[in-house]
């Protein structure tokens, strides 16, 4: 009996040390995130495809958090790869970083769910990103394929200046796909009087849908109600947004939001921590990013169907209907 | 007389959580499709009977599922190889006229021939497996080692081409009227090897019910999957 639990006891430590070499010859991955429900998708798509190779570790932060909080955990974990989601995280980890001796190599970071990433990333060494804003060709073509190629010709956008980068990258991938986009850039002084006229005129350019951007200076509440609404109460013209609340039947705003796949979101980065390891930790093209690939899509049902006649034929691509 | 009742009560109660048990089966279904697994599993499910479907749209999530629930039957893309230990290939789907699945090769402009393929190109392609898996299915259809770009969705393959993020991808041919339908980029294609099953069903029993709702999800839904032959 003696001899039996020996043999046992000798069993369990053998398992444990295997254990233990297993977890050691992983790499590690340090996670840093503010908490919430989409986060907490992009990490299970990231943990699936790296948990094999990798030891993740998961590190919520919020606004409070300190650079020096950072570092101690840098210096805890001592990770290979560091994913920042969004952009305190991103923000507190450039302040870490830039405590760092000059000459010190550089821990590769991928960063995503960062508004406006390429430059929330700007400074940052050995870094890459994945943007969070739905590209407009992505979204335009996904409504085509709703609306059919003859009535989805022209998208008109009004912006402001601060995305004017996103916008003309967009145009030359639009063009590929016979897409054609009718702009206005808006001057941050003296908005509220001046988008009226500013939709009026992507109109008059012949735009047959419009694309929203996920911009608070020209999407809140006080414009949906003064200008907004009433401008696509009297133009029949699709509209795409980036947020499931503005195309809610009961504002009778949005008909078509395309929003990011957060767990495919997480995949995506995965394959890029894949790359830079497969890089020597070294990230191919630093500053460089890359947008969302996969993507969420939500009708207005009762706005496309009612106004645009869309039957329930041409819903097949749409991954949620609203009613 | 009041406790005969109860216990006629809880009786007939047992009778329908066995009952239940005995007869209910649930079939977990995962194929990379150009159709929505919302849409099929609504549609699936009205013809399904007893039989509950869940639909899943991603590989991983399929995998995390399936390994949890050990459901009495999985529909997935591909090979025996796949399917999850105490399960048994109970039936197989190919291309009507028992032909193996066939792949070709889609880029933008230019069509591209394996053998011109560099070491700096990628190729995308839907990770219906594991990395590793999918390295050897990409390795094993363009007859060389390539940097590969894993989507989780087959249309996520296009924004691989739009944003010249790969220089070509890696479809079922059947799926190639989708993409031609959705952009109006000059795709072209390269014809690849013909390999594999289009589908397989698993069991880990009998599930004699689930190995008919899949022959008739391929019925209903004659997209989602493409023309297929069953096989036993």
């Amino acid at each position: 009996m003696e001899k039996l639990n020996r043999n046992f006891v000798r069993m369990v430590f053998v398992l444990i040390l295997a254990s233990i070499t297993i977890a050691a010859a992983k790499h590690k991955l340090l996670i840093i995130r503010t908490a919430g429900e989409n986060f907490e998708e992009s990490r299970n798509g990231l943990s699936y495809e790296l948990e094999a190779d990798f030891e993740i570790i998961d590190f919520t932060i919020d606004k409070t958090f300190s650079p020096e909080q950072i570092g101690a955990k840098m210096t805890e974990v001592n990770p290979q790869v560091v994913v920042l989601m969004n952009n305190t995280s991103v923000s507190l980890y450039k302040k870490y970083q830039a405590t760092l001796p000059n000459e010190s190599l550089k821990i590769p970071t991928v960063s995503l769910m960062a508004i406006l990433v390429n430059e929330a990333i700007e400074g940052l060494e050995n870094a890459t990103g994945i943007g969070y804003e739905i590209p407009i060709v992505t979204s335009s073509v996904n409504l085509r394929s709703i609306f059919g190629a003859e009535k989805i010709k022209k998208i008109g956008i009004v912006h402001r200046a601060s995305f004017s980068e996103f916008v003309e990258t967009n145009r030359k991938f639009c063009k590929n796909e016979n897409i054609e986009l009718a702009t206005l850039v808006l001057e941050n002084e003296g908005i509220d009087g001046k988008l009226q006229g500013a939709l009026e005129s992507v109109i008059k350019q012949g735009a047959n849908a419009l694309w929203v951007p996920g911009d608070n200076k020209l999407v809140n509440k006080e414009l949906l109600t003064s200008v907004w609404i009433p401008f696509i109460q009297k133009n029949k013209v699709p509209i795409i947004v980036g947020v499931k609340n503005l195309v809610d039947p009961k504002f009778s705003f949005g008909t078509y939001a395309v929003l990011p796949d957060h767990s495919a979101l997480g995949s995506q980065a995965a394959s890029m921590v894949n790359d830079i390891m497969n890089n020597s930790w070294v990230v191919e093209e630093n500053g460089a990013t890359q947008p969302p690939l996969s993507v969420y899509t939500i009708l207005n049902l009762p706005v496309a169907r009612d106004k645009f006649g869309i039957t329930t034929e041409q819903l097949d691509g749409v991954d949620q209907l609203l009613e | 007389m009041n406790v005969l009742n109860r216990g006629l009560r809880v009786g007939a109660c047992l009778l329908t959580i066995v009952t239940s048990q005995t007869f209910a089966e649930n079939l977990y279904v995962y194929y990379p499709s150009t159709q929505k697994s919302n849409v099929v599993q609504q549609k699936i499910q009205g013809a399904a009977g007893d039989v509950t479907v869940t639909v899943f749209g991603k590989y991983s999530d399929f995998a995390m599922k399936a390994t949890a629930d050990k459901p009495d039957a999985v529909l997935v893309k591909g090979e025996k190889t796949q399917v999850l230990p105490g399960y048994t290939v109970a039936q197989t789907a190919l291309r009507s006229g028992g032909t193996p699945e066939k792949y070709v090769l889609l880029s933008v402009d230019k069509a591209l021939v394996p053998g011109e393929l560099t070491a700096a190109m990628t190729i995308g392609v839907v990770d219906y497996n594991s990395r590793e898996v999918m390295q050897g299915f990409v390795s094993a259809m363009i007859g060389k080692t390539a940097k590969i770009k894993n989507v989780t969705k087959v249309e996520d393959l296009l924004p691989l081409l739009t944003f010249q993020m790969a220089q070509g991808v890696i479809i079922a041919e059947s799926d190639l009227a989708f993409f031609k339908s959705k952009s109006t980029q000059n795709l072209v294609t390269t014809p690849l090897k013909s390999f594999g099953n289009v589908a397989i069903v698993a069991t880990k029993g009998a599930a004699g019910k689930s190995l008919q709702v899949a022959k008739k999800l391929t019925e209903i839904m004659p997209g989602f999957m493409g023309s297929v032959q069953w096989k036993n």
